[in-house]
């Protein structure tokens, strides 16, 4: 009987593990959600708008977690999404450059040096005033550390007064405004290794608590110089998609981050949603052949099919995306072209539609470009190689996986035999280089665009993983970033994209394949208006959807 | 039910060999169509077209089920095998020689058993790169202990009986006497431990597999099955777990069934302690 009690703790275990590690937020323990909850019902009522007809100013918001580096600008937060407990020099909401921190700015004639100059009555929430100093102790900090954000182009910044700031580049860059709205200033004075549990900033809210994996609760900070918004207190819960879902059964949360199975369901008392994104989901692919190379750490390079331009073309254009977004995303997403469709800088000309893409277009792209099946397997091939090849993707992200198998249920019609593998990405990151993997991404930034697809930016990790390189692709993005307006830098990376030859699009050389922007979906509570959100950059946590934070209201 | 106790014991043998055999043999030959997605199918219920209804992706969780019950038993066979021949190999040895390498045989037993199943299996298949190789190494390395120290333990009475002493006086080697006295002695609780294994390594796998360190999950494996399920149990899906998971139970409480009825038949004596 002692096998039988074995077996019986087994099955325990699995359930148990079921209950707490079902997510893919590595921050939600599994004690959190129902710990987060009952205070939640606390809060709840003491902010209950049924009271005397007093204005309802809290709101309980539930996503998938808070960032791993806490809510410290130097260590990331805010570089994905607009971060709301500090300000920044500029917004870039929907790829316009506007004002934020910053009143006026301009660049010197050799465009080298950049001046700033930041509002008078800006405070921290402290009280004390944000100092131009601050901005450039924040830049430096921000360009010395590890982050993603590559600052690496600030020779040095340099405080005149209280309020003017100058950065001086090492290499003009015109495009070097699209890193101001990434950076929330931090205090110089009040800066420590422990700000990203205790953050000071300029933002319109602050933090007064913060239970890790659990919840935080933000105020609203008196001392923030822009538009009163009328909630002044969120409470922001971290919970995974099961467990934000449950909340709203039960009315415990007024606006959760959900995934697009989920947004299938209805709450009663809750509204489904979606926002628009730019949250672009592709295949990278390796765009080089296999010649036996490898990377410095010897990563292997290139893949022998995807190297042949004509598969990652006809792959681009002969899949139905609609079919994607209704199969996949369950109808909340749009089709997308590249990763910065909608943003000023999209090259309209690289949209497909029914002129040149469909099956037929990319079949007889095929068939010109040698790659016949002539073994009859439905499969073809070219000069002895096989149209065949692994697509990884990262395995406990549902939609990546969902649409690695879709894509590979398409690319049978076109003759091209997609193999899906579900990895780890620490699996996926050896062998990157070598093999297609489905990958996310979009940002407010045409330098997204310049690190995917820059000869300089090649292995660099997740950057250009294709070791893409076409020199007049380089050529057009560095007389953007020369340039001394904003119309050029468009100008420069819409022909960096297709000049009419060739270009970093799907009609071009195709580095990459982009199918589908998926919606973030959200519930929301009746009678909490969020506002008109702008459309929304890749963020795996939903929290940008306080990016607009002052403009939420009860009705 | 006819018969003495004997033929029944016989019978049930026989109807779970063809059981798994069934399930084992149908799930190899299955063409990978039948449990590839179609999205024009996906979220079904279970009707009569999809017994077990259809997922996210609208592959037949039938044949999914089936395939990866299939692929479960196949790595429990290989395992258990292996597993198995280790734990009687190293007990065999360890009983007949005695002094030094039994107290190595006992230590290394003390060091796998004092280190949970799981965990050691993780950090195994984490070492040997997951997937399928992973999950089966990781099996047969922390498994063959208990069987081993049964093993052992046999043996060391055995080592005392009259006819091995009598072999030894007539000039056997500890060899000889180990492949032809022995061995075939101890032969009963090999076959039974051999498939009270089973179940334990198809748990184990499942288990791994489920907590995402096994299988890769375009696998149809069972642990992939019940793990992917939970992230749609909220919208109501309940088919996506409820029969596959009582489809591995099933299989287990099968070999249970097999281990035991086998026990009767070839150790009637340990078989009613």
């Amino acid at each position: 009987m002692k096998l039988n009690k074995k077996i019986m703790a087994a099955v325990m275990a699995l359930c148990l593990s079921a209950l707490s590690g079902c997510g893919n937020t590595a921050s939600n323990a599994g004690a959190g959600a129902d710990g987060s909850v009952s205070d939640v019902v606390v809060f709840g009522e003491g902010a209950a708008p049924a009271e005397s007809g007093a204005v309802k100013d809290t709101v309980v918001v539930a996503v998938n977690s808070e960032s791993s580096s806490g809510w410290n600008p130097i260590t990331g937060y805010g570089q994905r999404f607009d971060p709301i407990l500090q300000s920044t020099l500029t917004k870039a909401y929907g790829g316009e450059i506007t004002n934020d921190l910053t009143t006026d700015y301009h660049v010197s004639e050799d465009g080298l040096d950049w001046t700033f100059v930041i509002r008078d009555d800006a405070y921290y929430s402290n009280g004390e005033k944000v100092l131009a100093s601050d901005v450039e102790f924040t830049y430096e900090a921000v360009r010395d550390g590890g982050t993603s954000l590559d600052l690496s182009n600030i020779k040095d910044a340099e405080t005149i007064d209280d309020t003017t700031v100058v950065f001086h580049l090492s290499e003009p860059d015109y495009t070097f405004l699209y890193m101001t709205y990434k950076v929330g200033i931090v205090p110089e004075k009040y800066y420590d290794d422990n700000y990203g549990e205790n953050p000071i900033g300029s933002g319109p809210f602050k933090m007064t608590e913060w239970e890790k994996g659990q919840q935080c609760v933000w105020e609203y900070n008196e001392y923030y110089y822009g538009k009163e918004p009328q909630i002044k207190k969120i409470i922001l819960l971290f919970m995974d998609d099961d467990a934000s879902f449950m909340a709203a059964q039960r009315g415990d949360v007024d606006i959760i981050y959900t995934n697009q199975n989920l947004a299938t369901q209805t709450i009663d008392g809750y509204s489904m949603v979606p926002i628009e994104s730019i949250d672009n989901y592709g295949i990278i692919f390796p765009t080089t052949y296999d010649e036996g190379k490898t990377s410095e750490d010897g990563r292997p390079i290139g893949n022998n099919v995807t190297g042949d331009v004509v598969i990652r073309r006809a792959l681009a254009v002969g899949i139905d995306r609609e079919a994607l977004i209704r199969d996949v995303f369950n109808g909340y997403g749009i089709a997308s072209y590249s990763m910065c469709d909608t943003m000023p800088w999209f090259n309209e000309e690289t949209a497909l539609d029914d002129s040149n893409s469909g099956l037929d277009v990319a079949i007889d792209m095929l068939e010109e470009g040698g790659w016949i099946d002539e073994d009859g397997d439905g499969i073809r091939e070219k000069n002895g190689v096989k149209a065949e090849f692994t697509l990884l993707y990262t395995s406990n992200n549902a939609n990546r996986q969902s649409m690695a198998m879709a894509l590979a249920e398409q690319a049978k019609a076109l003759g091209i035999s997609i193999l899906p593998e579900g990895a780890a990405n620490s699996d996926i990151s050896p062998r990157m280089f070598s093999t297609p993997y489905m990958f996310g991404r979009g940002d407010y930034t045409p330098n997204e665009f310049y690190l995917m697809n820059s000869t300089a930016t090649r292995g660099a990790g997740w950057s250009n993983s294709s070791f893409y390189s076409n020199p007049s692709v380089d050529e057009y993005m560095s007389l953007a970033m020369a340039s001394d307006n904003m119309e050029d830098v468009y100008k420069y990376y819409k022909l960096a994209q297709w000049d009419g030859e060739s270009g970093a699009s799907l009609i071009g050389d195709v580095p990459a394949a982009w199918y589908v922007r998926a919606d973030h979906c959200y519930f929301v509570r009746d009678g909490l208006n969020i506002g008109e959100q702008p459309v929304q950059p890749h963020c795996a946590n939903g929290q940008v959807v306080l990016s607009n934070i002052c403009d939420w209201k009860w009705e | 039910m006819k018969g003495n106790r004997r033929t029944r014991t016989f019978i049930i043998i026989c109807v779970t060999v063809f059981l798994i055999a069934l399930i084992t043999i149908a799930g190899s030959v299955m063409d990978p169509e039948s449990y590839a997605p179609k999205f024009a199918d996906k979220n079904l219920g279970p009707s009569v077209s999809h017994f077990f209804g259809t997922d996210w992706m609208g592959r037949d969780m039938f044949c999914r089920t089936v395939k990866g019950l299939s692929v479960s038993i196949y790595i429990g066979l290989l395992a258990s095998i292996f597993s198995s021949v280790i734990g009687l190999f190293l007990g065999t040895f360890a009983g007949m020689i005695g002094g030094k390498a039994m107290a190595l045989f006992n230590w290394m037993v003390d060091l796998f058993m004092g280190i949970p199943h799981l965990i050691l299996l993780i950090l195994i298949s984490i070492l040997l790169g997951k997937g399928a190789r992973g999950v089966a190494i990781g099996v047969i390395l922390t498994h063959w202990c208990s069987l081993g120290r049964i093993v052992q333990a046999e043996i060391l009475s055995l080592k005392e009986s009259h006819f091995v002493h009598a072999s030894y006086r007539f000039g056997h080697s500890v060899r000889w006497v180990a492949i032809h006295h022995i061995i075939p002695n101890v032969f009963p609780q090999f076959v039974v431990g051999l498939v009270l294994m089973f179940p334990h390594a198809i748990m184990h796998e499942a288990s791994i597999t489920f907590l995402g360190f096994g299988l890769p999950a375009e696998q149809p494996a069972v642990g992939i099955i019940l793990s992917e399920s939970m992230q749609y149990l909220t919208t109501g899906m309940w088919w996506l777990a409820v029969f596959p998971g009582v489809c591995l139970l099933f299989i287990v409480v099968l070999f249970e069934a097999l281990g035991k009825n086998l026990r009767l038949l070839l150790d009637p004596v340990n078989a009613q302690m």
